[in-house]
């Protein structure tokens, strides 16, 4: 990240990465959090925060008025994320988007159990739902703006119409994403295909969440 | 006092948006609204930080949960104070 960008943080929890951009590289940042807590731990640390529920999108924001838009270890925690992702695209020049890797061996096995991966750096919490964007919904293809999966040993993404790339390292993946220059218009996402476990281990875990469905609905 | 709080309008001697309006402040800003606030709804608040925003000026909204309309900001909210406190220490 280049000095001085601009810089907005979407679910910016406690203003940590803010802090840390504000300090090494003197962004100019500004977070986006819901939660009470969060804003006061911003204010705090001295970080700009905004209040507002990322879920209805970033209405008020100017296209292409941030360098950078971060959204970290948020996306997993939410509902409306092609929306998200859009207006990513829409108000920032580059978005980073790190999720939890649940690909990674730890994260595998709390899959498996049936459970929302918890870790030390994404502690469950009160604006954590598990049931509705969970692994199933990262893992498996998305058909509008957004795909993503976690794969054996990264997480592979793709972004209909967009450029990415994409990095994945234990706990975390990453993808930094731009508008495509060549086409605006979404088209449909090429993916590389599944490898044949991939294929099983995601129809194994949207079985398992459609059970967990069901007996919610009960 | 109500009507010159409903005929306030700091575009008025601008005749442009709001942004251009806030375009000569130079502080930064503590924006906070009361979310049963109808005097100063939210939403007005949201449209001065969208000013803010537009001018890089360093800014933070606060929305306060409360249940006590545009007298909310006298009453003893301890999240409301504890912000205000934290924001004047910073």
């Amino acid at each position: 990240m280049k000095p001085n960008a601009k810089v907005l943080d979407l679910g910016c929890g406690d203003g940590t990465l803010l802090k840390y951009l504000k300090e090494a590289r003197n962004a100019l940042g500004y977070g986006i959090e819901i939660a009470d807590a969060n804003i006061l731990a911003c204010v705090e640390k001295n970080i700009n925060v905004i209040q507002m529920d990322l879920e209805a999108g970033l209405s008020g924001f100017e296209p292409q008025s941030f360098d950078f838009v971060i959204l970290s270890q948020t996306l997993q925690a939410m509902h409306n994320i092609e929306l998200v992702v859009k207006e990513i695209l829409r108000v920032g020049r580059q978005g980073i988007v790190t999720i939890p890797n649940f690909g990674y061996w730890r994260r595998r096995i709390q899959i498996i159990a049936g459970r929302m991966p918890v870790s030390r750096i994404c502690p469950t919490s009160g604006t954590t739902r598990p049931t509705s964007i969970s692994a199933p919904s990262l893992i498996s293809r998305r058909s509008a703006a957004t795909t993503a999966y976690a794969s054996s040993s990264a997480m592979s993404c793709a972004m209909a119409g967009r450029e990415f790339s994409a990095e994945s390292a234990g706990e975390f993946s990453g993808l930094s994403l731009r508008k495509s220059l060549t086409d605006r218009n979404e088209r449909p996402s090429r993916l590389p295909p599944l490898r044949l476990r991939e294929r099983i281990e995601v129809r194994e875990i949207r079985e398992r969440e459609r059970v967990r469905t069901a007996s919610f609905a009960l | 006092m109500t009507k010159a709080l409903d005929y306030f309008d700091p575009t008025h001697h601008h005749h442009v948006g709001l942004s251009a309006a806030l375009q000569p402040a130079q502080a930064d800003f503590l924006v906070v609204s009361f979310t049963s606030d109808w005097r100063f709804a939210p939403g007005r608040s949201r449209e001065i930080v969208k000013a803010l925003l537009d001018n890089d000026r360093r800014v933070s909204y606060a929305e306060i949960t409360a249940a006590h309309g545009h007298d909310a900001f006298l009453m003893p909210d301890p999240h409301y104070h504890a912000l205000v406190r934290a924001y004047m220490k910073g």
